[in-house]
């Protein structure tokens, strides 16, 4: 069986320990290259983007945006590279509490018939900079 | 300045809660013990008679909130604004006139910033809180006559590094101003009047 490697990059905002942090409103971009190790039958490759809560509480998470970037056969050996693009709403703010975060996120997945998806995840903090005051 | 309306969240709560539960259980239980007492069964007596007690304390408690609130009377809280921006300041007013004698304990005014999380937890239904409190003014406690009046203006802030309300499914990030007001030997008096933060950050100097 195949085996997919996926590898997210983003771009824009402000570069933090770690992660990247983007204003309410700002447009996200990234691009996503796969590497599929033998021809891989794709039925979608999927960027979302997405927010969820983490902590005590039972998990809410709301997907803002999902991109379909390709269908067909990604060919084996042949990494190959998609770009794509969010604009982010303006809430809720990334937040770190006792019982209750706001966690983002973007999620890449290949969608393959009758095997399981790969999947990649890159965090992102969505905030106003203090400075924005 | 706009002057908002406030809406009460807690405090009777408990009252109403007290009411409930206490007059269910004590209901249950004269409801067994009578029977059983008139046939004696003494299981059965002792089966009701403690669900019986359980219930009378919660009407007491019931009962001990609510006089409480009786002696205090209803303090006037004013919040200025209720929608606020994150880093916005905003005014409180509280004024009260005693309408009996009353010793208190003390008197606190907060802002409070309260994480409310719900989860699942075998059959049972949890949820957790944790208040963080942001801004605390206390007024002394003491014996406060009939006819005495209290009047205080607090400036409050909305810290800039602060969430904005969060409201999903089982995860609750909220504000709010809390009155406290200690009796000695009974409830706390307390009320809660609910902020909406929105996600916006407010200009310098607001």
């Amino acid at each position: 069986m195949a085996t997919v490697a996926l590898e997210l990059t983003l771009r824009g905002g402000e570069e933090g320990a770690g992660y990247r942090r983007y204003a309410p409103g700002d447009l996200l971009q990234g691009s996503l290259i796969v590497y599929p190790d033998a021809d891989v039958n794709c039925k979608h490759l999927y960027a979302r983007l997405l927010w969820h809560t983490a902590g005590r509480g039972s998990q809410y998470l709301e997907k803002i945006s999902e991109q379909d970037l390709f269908q067909g056969t990604l060919p084996g050996n042949m990494p190959r590279s998609f770009e794509f693009e969010f604009v982010l709403p303006h809430q809720p703010w990334s937040f770190e509490g006792h019982y209750v975060s706001v966690v983002w996120k973007v999620q890449a997945q290949v969608d393959v018939a009758w095997a399981s998806d790969p999947k990649a995840e890159m965090g992102l903090v969505v905030r106003p900079s203090s400075s924005n005051q | 300045m706009q002057v908002q309306s406030n809406v009460k969240l807690s405090g009777r709560q408990g009252i109403y809660l007290g009411l409930f539960v206490g007059g269910i259980f004590a209901c249950c239980g004269l409801v067994s013990m009578l029977p059983a007492l008139a046939s004696r069964q003494w299981v059965g007596v002792l089966v009701g008679g403690v669900f019986f007690l359980v219930g009378m304390g919660f009407l007491g408690y019931a009962a001990t909130a609510y006089y409480g609130r009786v002696r205090i009377g209803s303090p006037q809280l004013t919040i200025s604004n209720t929608n606020l921006r994150v880093g916005e300041t905003f005014n409180v007013n509280l004024l009260h006139t005693f309408q009996r004698d009353v010793q208190l304990e003390k008197i606190l005014i907060q802002l409070l910033f309260r994480e409310t999380a719900t989860y699942q937890q075998g059959t049972d239904t949890r949820t957790v809180t944790h208040n963080d409190i942001i801004e605390n003014y206390e007024l002394p406690g003491g014996q406060y006559q009939a006819g005495q009046m209290i009047q205080q203006a607090y400036t409050m802030q909305i810290p800039p590094d602060g969430m904005h309300t969060v409201k999903v499914r089982r995860n609750q990030l909220q504000w709010f101003v809390r009155l406290e007001a200690g009796i000695p030997k009974l409830p706390d008096y307390v009320e809660e009047y609910e902020l909406a933060v929105l996600p916006e950050m407010a200009e310098m100097g607001n």
